[in-house]
């Protein structure tokens, strides 16, 4: 095959799609594996090795490794057995259930942890409600809780990945098992479990990056019950007194590295072993469990519910309504004066909420227009060119937000750095963007992607120039992606909380570190009735996502 | 093995029969077809017997085992029934070579016995030695669907189920495999039912066929009783192809063969049909000619080209008019 000359339009995006990518991402993180190469501004090779043979650290490394094995063991006990359920028992008739188990996993971490706490905290709901099991509350403190809030948090990952797998290899694959001689447990052992080994796999090293990297429940949970994370260790070298950031960076070089690894086992794992399974029209699985024998399975999923959803929502919810929370839930404690506070013209809720607003809709904005150029120019590019931009526009999904906000502050706060937005709005809007830029290349190169060729062809033999084939083919055909990257950004950047914390001009309140800072001053009402808020907005948006996917 | 069914019958849901109560006879050595189009319930009807679901009501016999009984709320599950199935889609599991998954059937009942020489012996028959240590993506459709069959008869079986096996494969290679597969079966003497909507391959593979329509076997027989007496109209239609007579003036009611109409007459007592010419079809052999008689279309086969919107006789023996009772 001849070897197709390069468009120069394309050339001309690539290199303005690397322009944007490198003080976007790029150099930022690369400041911050060099940050760690110094202490006190001198320049010491042996210094991150120094910082990383700290026995404190060590200690904090091996806390944040501990939390990632233990929450993947968590979450497979939770999605493991859900899969089975929602694929092979009657119950996967109740598609509701995917959408109610898609709640937990929508939830920011830190205001399900908040809702947990208010929970099973001394005169909380527990207290109330089931004094008898309070004896579960010094259980609660300590890592165990922690690893409990997350697993609930991040088991809906696994629970999809397994279920899709499970749907895929049952069936005849199941069945013909069956009939040549094997026994359930049989199956199990031959056919089932080695095929969802990859998927897996897949899933159980994605949830231990994902809690590694996780900031939020450590540091609502986590720091009550003195256990450290690298997350926790990154925010307090950078934030309290004494800063020192050339630990800072260590530590998240060493997050880095760490995720990197994971990644990269990864990515090794499934291009190894993933098994490809050839099927045709595929039957339904085989149903077990049928008739009254279904009720373990409605208990089953009857707890976890309960748990995920039933337990943080009810005290989220309950304590935005109580007038004094001493008093309890009851009738003539319930108030919607803190939803009347947030609301109220002028007062700092509100001002909160509309300073996340304003600036996540320019960062949404902001990527959108990045996203969707580069976008663009990934799908149609090949070889190294594409590979290399596409892992850099969607590194915030691998690398740990921490790091790269730390990598942020390093660049943009350099004595060099001409343009001096750090300590603005603007760095809080380039952050977010940075952050959840994925989302929109993502959402547009999936749509970008399942444009046949033969459309543009049929649009150039019909007479179409280029710039009306954007307008009328390819435009029309990005439109729903550009809209749910939109939509996407804008919702998370509305709740996210560690940048908001670390990027902030001093005095800037959103409406994550509103709810944050009154959960922490003692005045969780208020920070959960803006909870509420949040969640119900965030919940909208994500079923307008889903309505726009599904009209694709 | 001789097998009995009586009374057989499935719903999904509480809706629909998707295969009413029916009940036959297959003797031991028999190849039957399930003929039918999609929907008609010969799928449920193998997957019953093969007990991958269970039926609403009934009774299966294979030799002298009950395998099912709705009386004596007894059922077998598919593992203990002994039986091989090959898949439409292969069912070839992904992540075992050739040689693993034919082995699993011998493995999952213990009989590890000789197991290698009973692996190679079926490799063997199907044509595929030496391909044992490959993984089922590195071999051709035609070649997944050998090991599906090997798989099926390394056991030794006495049944062997086949659900539209050919269906994934290009038209040659479905020839060469369909004359293989008949083979294989007669010489190890194994009872066959197979499952297609292919009425050509049941046609040259079947000893009987069984039509099936609407969750019901409406006929069964030799592929020469069904065409040439057919006690349905559905399977005059469905075998061959047939064109409806209605003549109120001979008091004549049933089906013609397209075949068996003349453009010359042979018999002073041979019907004669006027019409005209609407389509004609070149099959290579033969004309497909489509003769428009008033309200309704037949198709007759000609030697010769007409000229579309020619007028034309065609003639027709009393006698070889199908009577559908």
């Amino acid at each position: 095959m001849k070897k197709m000359k390069l468009h120069p339009l394309l050339v001309f995006g690539q290199i303005a799609a690397v322009t944007i990518l490198l003080p976007m991402i790029l150099l930022p993180l690369l400041m911050v594996l060099l940050r760690s190469f110094q202490t006190d501004g001198i320049w010491r090779w042996r210094a991150p090795l120094e910082t990383l043979l700290d026995p404190g650290l060590v200690e904090v490394y091996l806390n944040s490794l501990k939390l990632g094995l233990w929450v993947v063991a968590g979450a497979t006990l939770l999605a493991f057995p859900m899969a089975m359920i929602m694929v092979k028992t009657p119950l996967r008739k109740h598609r509701w259930m995917e959408i109610v188990l898609l709640v937990p996993f929508m939830t920011p971490p830190y205001i399900g942890s908040m809702g947990w706490i208010l929970f099973m905290q001394p005169r909380g709901f527990l207290d109330q409600f089931f004094p008898a099991l309070n004896f579960l509350q010094p259980l609660f403190f300590s890592v165990f809780g922690i690893v409990l809030i997350m697993s609930l948090h991040l088991f809906p990952f696994l629970y999809l990945l397994l279920r899709n797998a499970l749907t895929e290899i049952s069936g005849s694959l199941e069945d013909a098992g069956a009939i040549h001689g094997g026994s359930f447990s049989y199956r199990l052992r031959r056919i089932i479990l080695p095929l969802l080994a990859s998927p897996y796999s897949m899933g159980a090293l994605l949830i231990f990056v994902k809690t590694i990297s996780e900031f939020g429940t450590p540091a609502t949970l986590g720091r009550r019950v003195g256990y450290y994370v690298l997350t926790t260790e990154i925010y307090r070298y950078t934030n309290s007194w004494p800063i020192d950031f050339g630990k800072g960076a260590a530590i998240a070089s060493l997050l880095l590295g760490t995720s990197l690894l994971i990644w990269a086992v990864q990515t090794v794992l499934s291009s190894r072993y993933a098994v490809q399974i050839v099927s045709g029209r595929n039957r339904d699985a085989r149903v077990y469990l049928t008739g009254f024998r279904q009720w373990p399975a409605w208990l089953f999923i009857f707890s976890a519910l309960t748990l995920s959803v039933g337990v943080p929502y009810f005290s989220i919810v309950a304590t935005s309504l109580m007038n004094l929370r001493g008093y309890g839930l009851q009738l003539n404690n319930l108030t919607v004066s803190h939803y009347q506070a947030i609301l109220t013209w002028g007062s700092s809720g509100l001002e909160a909420m509309l300073t996340s607003f304003r600036l996540s809709a320019i960062s949404a904005t902001l990527s959108l227009v990045i996203g969707t150029f580069i976008a663009l120019v990934v799908v149609p590019s090949r070889g190294f060119r594409k590979g290399f931009i596409d892992a850099s526009s969607i590194l915030s999904n691998t690398v740990p937000s921490i790091v790269i906000i730390v990598g942020m502050i390093l660049f943009w706060n350099s004595p060099w750095m001409p343009l001096t937005i750090y300590n603005t709005n603007a760095m809080l809007v380039l952050t977010y963007t940075v952050l959840f830029l994925p989302f929109t290349v993502q959402y547009v190169k999936s749509s970008r992607e399942q444009i046949d060729a033969t459309l543009f062809q049929a649009a150039r033999v019909s007479g179409a120039r280029p710039f009306y084939l954007f307008r009328q083919i390819l435009f029309p055909l990005i439109r729903p992606g550009m809209v749910a990257g939109w939509l996407m950004t804008f919702i998370i950047s509305v709740r996210e909380l560690i940048a908001s914390l670390m990027v902030r001009p001093p005095g800037l309140q959103t409406t994550a570190t509103f709810i944050f800072r009154e959960f922490e001053q003692g005045n969780a009402s208020l920070g959960m009735a803006m909870a509420v808020l949040t969640v119900g907005l965030t919940l909208l948006v994500m079923t307008l996502v889903q309505m726009i996917q599904r009209k694709v | 093995m001789k097998l009995l069914v009586k009374d057989l019958c499935k719903s999904y849901d509480g809706r629909l029969l998707a295969l009413k109560p029916s009940s036959f006879a297959i003797h031991s050595g028999e190849f039957i077809s399930l003929l039918g189009p999609s929907g008609c319930g010969k799928t449920t009807l193998l997957r019953l017997l093969a007990g991958l679901e269970t039926p609403d009501g009934g009774f299966i016999q294979f030799g002298d085992q009950v395998v099912y009984s709705s009386e004596a709320a007894h059922e077998l599950p598919a593992e203990k029934r002994n039986i091989g199935m090959v898949f439409q889609d292969f069912a070839l599991w992904p992540h075992m070579t050739v040689f693993e998954n034919i082995a699993f059937g011998l493995r999952a009942r213990r009989q590890t016995t000789h197991l290698n020489d009973q692996v190679y012996w079926a490799l063997e028959k199907v044509r595929l030695s030496g391909f044992e240590t490959r993984y089922p993506r590195q071999l051709s459709g035609g070649q997944q669907q050998r090991v599906s069959f090997a798989r099926a008869i390394v056991t030794k079986p006495q049944l062997i189920l086949l659900d539209e096996p050919l269906s994934a494969l290009d038209a040659m290679l479905r020839d060469e495999l369909r004359v293989e597969l008949v083979s294989i079966v007669k010489e190890l003497g194994l009872t066959a039912i197979y499952v297609t909507h292919d009425q050509s391959e049941s046609m040259s593979m079947s000893d009987r066929i069984f039509v099936m329509n609407a969750g019901a076997i409406l006929q069964s027989g030799a592929p020469e009783d069904l065409y040439n007496r057919p006690q349905h109209s559905f399977v005059a239609h469905f075998i061959g192809k047939s064109n409806e007579l209605e003549d109120d003036q001979h008091q004549l009611k049933g089906m013609v063969r397209p075949e068996k109409l003349r453009t010359q007459p042979h018999h002073p007592d041979d019907l004669t049909f006027s019409g005209i010419v609407s389509h004609v079809a070149f099959l290579g052999d033969r004309y497909e000619v489509f003769v428009r008689f008033k309200d309704r279309l037949w198709t007759s086969y000609l030697p010769f080209r007409p000229a579309v919107g020619d007028d034309i006789t065609l003639y027709l023996a009393p006698g070889d008019v199908q009577s559908i009772p």
